[in-house]
């Protein structure tokens, strides 16, 4: 394709080929004082554009792993929420109580949501999220807690107490899909 | 010319038919346990959950479920007995298992727990002791079913790995 710049400024000029692929480049001609037009090549909006979002894509490529612990005391629930959150490519540890949960809790560093049951002996899910809250440690990690009956007053005192989602179960995978901009 | 399905037949190895078949008889098992009422939505989320990198996940959950109720139903039997009921520790337990089964989806068994419940909150030992035949009666007989459901699917894994080599 022949461009013929009349004077100095900037034109498009690209390949007719390349046109749909949006590959125009922008070029800025100059006059030299011998009389010729002289094309610069300048820094591409388009290539600006291209390493944008291959840097937004590495990042996200980059970014940390999400651990999730899940306490419940029931084996049949843990393999459910571990089955759900692992095709999210979460990675998960189970327990089957609460103590074991802060246990857990001292040696892993980087957990980025707690989810646990509510009704469990020994140390209920509100207990646990209660101790969650109340440690300086811990207090930043979100906490949702499930449950199999609806006791408006449950969720509630839970809620108060800085749950950050109550789950009926059974628990589905659109349950936890809307639980993702939550973690940490 | 041989008729294009019997060189189908001759040529393979394993007869695509029976694997049909057997596709065939697990599809309407699964079905007829979903029109009686012993499984409900629930199990179709844990049959969708289970995909290429987990093939194992259902009858994994199968197989935690039977394991839990088995060792509740025994408890129960035991707590029920007692000349003086503790109605409290049987309704945890009855809680436990209507858990359990309404997490597998298990429809029959789930709600012969609620019933249980009842019985359990107003005290009352002779609906207690029905209430516990019932959910043995409802569980056996899905067992059976999900045996069957086991079974079934693996001979048609078994099929579909020698199909691979």
């Amino acid at each position: 394709m022949e461009v013929v710049p009349r004077d100095s400024g900037l034109i498009w000029w690209g390949f007719p080929a390349l046109y749909s692929l949006r590959f125009l480049f922008l070029v800025y001609y100059i006059r030299r004082p011998s009389g010729d037009l002289l094309p610069l090549l300048l820094p591409q909006p388009s290539l600006f554009f291209f390493f944008f979002a291959m840097s937004s894509y590495a990042e996200g490529r980059g970014e940390q792993e999400i651990h999730v612990l899940a306490v419940d005391d029931s084996s049949v629930d843990r393999a459910l929420i571990a089955k759900i959150l692992r095709s999210s490519n979460y990675r998960v540890t189970t327990v089957d109580s609460g103590k074991r949960a802060l246990e857990l809790l001292t040696l892993e560093p980087n957990i980025s949501m707690i989810i646990t049951d509510y009704w469990m002996p020994e140390m209920t899910g509100y207990e646990l999220l209660k101790s969650v809250k109340e440690s300086s440690k811990l207090r930043e990690i979100p906490v949702v807690v499930m449950s199999s009956e609806n006791v408006p007053n449950r969720i509630n005192r839970c809620l108060e107490e800085g749950a950050e989602d109550f789950l009926l179960k059974p628990v589905r995978p659109s349950d936890v899909s809307r639980l993702c901009s939550r973690m940490r | 010319m041989l008729p294009l399905c019997s060189r189908v037949l001759l040529s393979h190895p394993f007869s695509p038919m029976s694997l049909m078949a057997l596709r065939e008889q697990l599809n309407m098992l699964v079905n007829s346990m979903y029109i009686e009422g012993l499984l409900d939505q629930q199990f179709q989320q844990l049959q969708m959950l289970q995909d290429a990198s987990s093939p194992g996940f259902v009858a994994e959950v199968i197989n935690l479920f039977c394991e839990d109720a088995e060792r509740i139903l025994t408890e129960l039997t035991k707590l029920v007995d007692q000349a003086v009921v503790d109605f409290q520790k049987v309704d945890a337990y009855v809680h436990q298992l209507k858990g359990s089964s309404s997490s597998v989806g298990a429809q029959n068994v789930k709600l012969a727990c609620i019933q249980f419940r009842q019985f359990c909150e107003e005290n009352n030992k002779d609906g207690c002791l029905n209430a516990l035949n019932v959910v043995k009666h409802h569980y056996y007989l899905l067992r059976n079913k999900f045996d069957t459901m086991l079974q079934l699917e693996q001979r048609i894994q078994a099929y579909d790995s020698k199909q691979q080599n």
